[in-house]
This record gives C-alpha cells, structure tokens and sequence, in this order.
C-alpha cells in the first residue's frame, strides 16, 4: 500500500510538473509594426556673408564648408527621401538669379546632388537624395554664393544693408 | 573662396511621422488618417500645412508642383487641420487627415502634405539666407486593391561605364491603375556561377501608367571573361522576378541585352 501511495505521489508529481511549466514558461510574440520616418535638423537657420574689397572684386561671395548652411536628415523609410530646397520669399531681397547653391554632400545610394553652383529658384530643386535608409544623421552641406555683388547697395547713410532671403529645406519620401 | 563669414545661428529639428500613407478605399468612401509632426528644437516653432501635387521622372526624382495640376491630383479629395498651429520645445502636434475615393476619374490619386517649420521668432539675418524646414507626407489613395498591380520589367542593359566600371540599368514599366514599389537587388557571376559583384537597385515606387528606371554602377574590376548579371526583383507581387543578361568584360560597346524572366519563390 505504501508503495502504491508513492507510484501515486511520483504519477502525480509526473503530472503535475508539465502543467507548472507550462504555466511558468509561456511564449508571446511581440511585434513591431514600423513606419516610415523622417527627420530634419537645420543646424544653421541663418548665414550672414560679409563681402570685403577682394570679393566685390569677384563681384561674388560665397560660404562654403563649415560657414555654409548644414542640414542634417535621417530615415528608415527604405526608398530614401529627397532634400529639396527653395526660395518663395513673395520679394526676394536678394535676386534669385544671384543666388547659387550647392553641395559638395555626396549623395546617398541610387541618389543624386546638386554638385555645382545652380540659381535657387521658387520652386523646389533636390538638392540631395538618397534611394535607401539613413538611419544617423547625415550632415548636407550647402555652399551658398550670392553674385552681382555691385546690384547691391549700401545703406543711404553709410554702414551695410541687409538683404536676406529664406530658404526653405524640405523632405520628402516616395 | 572663403569669404568673411560670420557665425551661423543653430536651428530647427523636426520629425513627421509617417512621411507615407497608402490608402485603398471604395469610390465614395472616406478615409482618414493621422500625422504626427514634432518640434525636438529647443525653441518654439510655427508649423502651416498645405496640399502639394508632385511628379516623378523615369529616373526616381520628385518633382512637386502645385496642388490640382496634375491629372491624379489628390486636390478637392483630401482635407487636414489644423492647416496651421504652434509647437513648443520638445512638444508634437497631429495633423488629422480626411481623404475621399471619387467615383470616377483616375483609378489612384497622389500628393504630400507639406508641413512647413519656422521659428516662432525668427533669427536674425543680415547679408544672406535664412533657412527653415519642411516635412512631407506622401498620400496615395487609390480604389484598386494591393493584388491588382501590374509591373512589367522591359529591360535590363549592361553598358561600360567609364574605363573600370559597369552600369546595370533595369527598366519597369507599371501597366496597371495601382501605384507600386520596385525593390531589387542585383548580382554578377562568372562562368564559374561564383558570385564577383553584389548590390542592390534600391526601392522606388512606380507610379500608374509611368517607367522607371533603377540604376547599378559597381567597379568593374573583372578579369577577362564571360559574365552573368542576375536582377532580383520584388514588385509587391506573390512572385519573385528574375531576369538575367550576360556580357564580355572589357566590353568592347555599350549594348542592350535581352532580358530573360523567371518566377521564383
């Protein structure tokens, strides 16, 4: 009798043991459903170019590197996204003939740049692009000129006049 | 030419989440979606929301132009609010989106909403550009479900590009109503079948109706001999397209080459 008692108690301990694993050790699976992001870092929201006597001579001046306007942009969406750029100032005080643009901002896989000086326009122009995920934050630098120097006059009193125009960066994905 | 250049101010960072919506929808039926824009700037900002049309070359470039100039305008179809709000330091806003599936007219519909970011008080500038941000978010609406696309691949061309590279170009071409998503990825073997080059065409969308070409440019630096390039292309469909085309390096001239295709799973 004892030993059936024990047979029993092991039976049950047999028994018993899958259940409390099972209860102890279940699965989940946890899913991310993920979507497309972008983000976009003006690092230089405004430049101010300073002509001396040597570029009124060039009749240009320009900020190019580091003294230009860095735009930094990241994604995951996986066909990339585009950096277009534009002026749509209603008066632009600096004429947008004058005013070039470029990058020296290799341009990301399957995309492309703007690699020599090109007149801003109203209208968007892709500035950079890349085909596929950006997933840090990548620095396009803009190399700004500003030409015609001498269609730009001083203030009626001496002293500089300022001329600025806004440019606004934009992202965008397919 | 460095020029006298002052000291920059820093700026706006913003995120837009998604940068992309696909909807189907019944005609008639409405739809409506979310979009989160956030301000992680250390400085207020102001944020306005407007409808932009945009076209795509057969080389992947957007192209926007302004809304209701396009024949698949989504302009009249689409509305959103706010179209303009504040956002403080570190803090989001939601943009609600209503989309309606006409009728008639175009099977599929595009457009981005634009949500221009600026500085709620703007930086000081004196001679030269101020810069502000704009974020997208890519619309598609469309009445033809995700299993009716139609791409058709038309070709695939091998050229020389320079002295020490090659090109490998393939072109689709979307026969459908449905817009579509190219995805591929492209391998070069020699007469041995080992694999010497690996890449990747990238993602792209194909719009109804249009061509696309996606482009491959690897060094060469083959030895001479027979080659094979394999294209491996997912399209959305169930299954795989393969195409494949052959070439001598060097490559005595530039030569389209016949495109074979295959289903794979």
């Amino acid at each position: 009798m004892a030993r059936n008692v024990i047979l029993g108690t092991l039976l049950m301990s047999a028994l018993l043991a899958p259940l409390a694993n099972a209860a102890t050790s279940g699965t989940s699976n946890v899913t991310l459903a993920a979507s497309a992001v972008a983000l976009i870092q003006i690092d230089d929201a405004a430049i101010t170019l300073t002509p001396n006597a040597t570029d009124y001579g060039n009749d240009y001046v320009e900020a190019t590197g580091a003294a230009g306007i860095d735009v930094e942009v990241k994604t995951n969406s996986t066909g990339g996204l585009a950096l277009q750029v534009r002026c749509a100032d209603a008066s632009p005080q600096i004429a947008l003939a004058d005013l070039l643009v470029r990058t020296a901002t290799a341009p990301g896989a399957g995309g492309s740049s703007i690699g020599t000086y090109t007149a801003i326009t109203a209208a968007n122009q892709n500035l950079w692009t890349t085909g596929a995920v950006q997933h840090t934050f990548l620095v396009v630098s803009t190399d700004v000129r500003v030409q015609n120097l001498i269609n730009y006059n001083d203030a009626a009193g001496g002293g500089t006049t300022s001329y600025t125009n806004t440019l606004t960066y934009t992202v965008v994905a397919q | 030419m460095m020029a006298a250049v002052h000291g920059a101010h820093a700026g706006i960072v913003a995120q837009v989440a998604p940068v992309r919506y696909s909807v189907t929808a019944t005609p008639g039926e409405s739809a409506t979606r979310d979009i989160l824009l956030s301000n992680q700037g250390a400085d207020p900002v102001v944020v306005r929301v407007r409808l932009s049309d945009w076209m795509l070359s057969e080389a992947g470039q957007m192209n926007l132009v302004p809304a209701g100039s396009t024949a698949n305008s989504l302009a009249g179809k689409v509305e959103f609010e706010p179209s303009e709000f504040s956002l403080g330091a570190g803090e989001s806003g939601h943009i609600k989106v209503s989309l309606r599936m006409p009728a008639d007219g175009p099977a599929t519909l595009w457009g981005v909403l634009l949500s221009e970011v600026r500085p709620a008080v703007p930086k000081p500038a004196r001679f030269g550009p101020r810069a502000i941000a704009e974020l997208g978010t890519t619309l598609y609406l469309t009445r033809v479900p995700a299993e009716r696309i139609r791409p058709e691949v038309l070709g695939l061309d091998v050229r020389p590009a320079g002295t020490d590279s090659i090109s490998v170009t393939l072109r689709v071409r979307n026969a459908g109503e449905r817009h579509f998503y190219v995805a591929g990825d492209v391998a070069v073997a020699d007469s041995n079948r080992t694999v010497v080059r690996m890449g990747s065409f990238g993602n792209g969308v194909v719009l109804p109706g249009g061509i696309r070409y996606f482009q491959w440019t690897s060094l060469a630096g083959l030895v001479p001999g027979h080659y094979l390039v394999t294209a491996t292309l997912d399209t959305g469909e169930p299954e795989l397209t393969v195409g494949e085309a052959s070439f001598t390096w060097p490559m005595p001239a530039a030569a389209t080459l016949p495109l074979a295709e295959d289903p794979l799973r």
